[in-house]
């Protein structure tokens, strides 16, 4: 095809974007992107699989001895995994490896294919039930941190002003007040701590006696 | 395919996760409810004064005109604190005679040791532990904490009960006892030591 025939091609592509081609036009278009790939230039081939009819994909067909070469690839990959790991296996257990490896070639001609397709199925499902999972954990986070309703102090129930000076002089003090209550309370039970101190020296003092 | 099963297992781990953290929370929620229920019931009620006071009011601390140092320890305690509550109950009353003579009054609304003896049995005990319980005289006090690792205490609880009065207060957020028990009390370093033990218990 000539260089003319690619621009021509080009124009028609702008047009069919646009919605405007012909059905004329457009049988063009498919009649030039089902052509061998190796006729469609380089820049034109992002567009191929929009035009191929599926005439063009049923022809893709599988070769007759496809299933025969496909079986005979994968027991071949299949002894040679067992070579390498009976390879690797030392000689006290080559035995049992050797057991371990004869198993799975015996089952390998019917490979796990019905259960594939049924994971396959749920592909769609398991992709939904992911993003609700998202959507709920993200929902549950989020409420659990906004908790707070605004409220900042209250004295006797009665909520304070934090842009009032004496509401926030008031909720300092009531804080102060029971910090030092805190403070005082541990500070006599140290006290007493020491006291306790004391029984403790002359329970030594009375044990190390009593070793003598 | 893989990357779709490791989507629906970050998506089912994201849930447990969050799932567990409002379940920590709720369960949080419950037993600080469980406290803040008792608190409330005696909210509002004679005789009593009951202070809750919010993160939000803390962050205004720091900005106000505070000159004495005493207030300055207060706000670097502040800091990191969540919330305190207060509960009060004051059995004596001050009122003027008519000579202009202060005169105490007992209410005898309430009896104080029978407060402290009731909010005692109200403290969740799977929740918070013993600091310490110190009965002198007439009066008992009672420090309980609620700890989220060893030697991190982020809830802390005293009861007080004399005949006078009760009071109850509550601290959530992380605490220093160091700091508190300097309050106040700058110049009474000694039995500080002591202290140090009881942090480390």
């Amino acid at each position: 095809m000539s260089h003319m025939d690619y621009n021509k091609i080009k124009q028609l592509l702008e047009l069919y974007w646009e919605g405007e081609t012909s059905l004329e036009q457009e049988a063009q278009l498919k009649k030039f992107f089902n052509q061998d790939t190796n006729f469609i230039p380089e820049y034109l081939r992002p567009y191929q699989p929009l035009f191929r009819t599926f005439e063009a994909y049923q022809e893709e067909t599988i070769s007759t001895g496809f299933e025969a070469k496909m079986m005979a690839t994968l027991q071949a990959i299949q002894v040679e995994e067992d070579n390498e790991t009976t390879n690797k296996a030392t000689d006290t257990n080559a035995q049992n490896m050797s057991i371990a490896s004869a198993a799975p070639t015996i089952h390998m001609p019917n490979p796990t294919k019905p259960k594939n397709s049924i994971v396959q199925s749920l592909y769609p499902l398991m992709s939904i039930a992911a993003t609700l999972l998202l959507l709920i954990g993200s929902i549950y986070i989020y409420t659990g941190t906004t908790t707070n309703n605004g409220e900042v102090a209250t004295i006797n129930g009665q909520v304070l002003d934090i842009n009032n000076p004496n509401d926030r002089k008031k909720a300092f003090e009531a804080t102060k007040m029971a910090l030092t209550m805190l403070s005082s309370k541990i500070n006599t039970s140290k006290k007493h701590l020491k006291h306790l101190n004391k029984f403790n020296q002359s329970t030594q003092i009375l044990k190390s006696k009593n070793r003598k | 395919m893989k990357s779709l099963i490791r989507i629906l297992f970050i998506g089912v781990a994201f849930l447990c996760l969050s799932l567990n953290d409002t379940n920590a929370q709720s369960s949080t929620q419950a037993n600080q409810s469980k406290m803040f229920d008792v608190y409330e019931t005696y909210a509002g009620k004679d005789g009593f004064t009951t202070v809750y006071i919010t993160p939000k009011m803390f962050e205004l601390f720091a900005n106000m005109q505070l000159e004495d140092e005493e207030a300055q320890e207060v706000v670097s305690i502040v800091k990191n604190l969540k919330g305190i509550r207060i509960l009060v109950y004051d059995n004596e009353d001050e009122t003027e005679d008519d000579d202009g003579n202060t005169l105490t009054v007992r209410k005898n609304l309430y009896d104080p040791t029978t407060l402290y003896n009731e909010f005692t049995n109200l403290v969740p005990r799977d929740f918070y532990e013993d600091l310490m319980v110190i009965k002198d005289d007439q009066t008992n006090v009672k420090f309980m904490v609620h700890e989220t690792s060893p030697g991190t205490i982020n809830e802390l609880l005293m009861l007080v009960g004399d005949p006078d009065s009760f009071v109850f207060i509550s601290l959530a957020g992380i605490i220093n006892l160091k700091d508190i028990s300097k309050l106040g009390n700058s110049v009474d370093i000694d039995g500080l030591e002591h202290l140090n033990k009881l942090e480390t218990k």
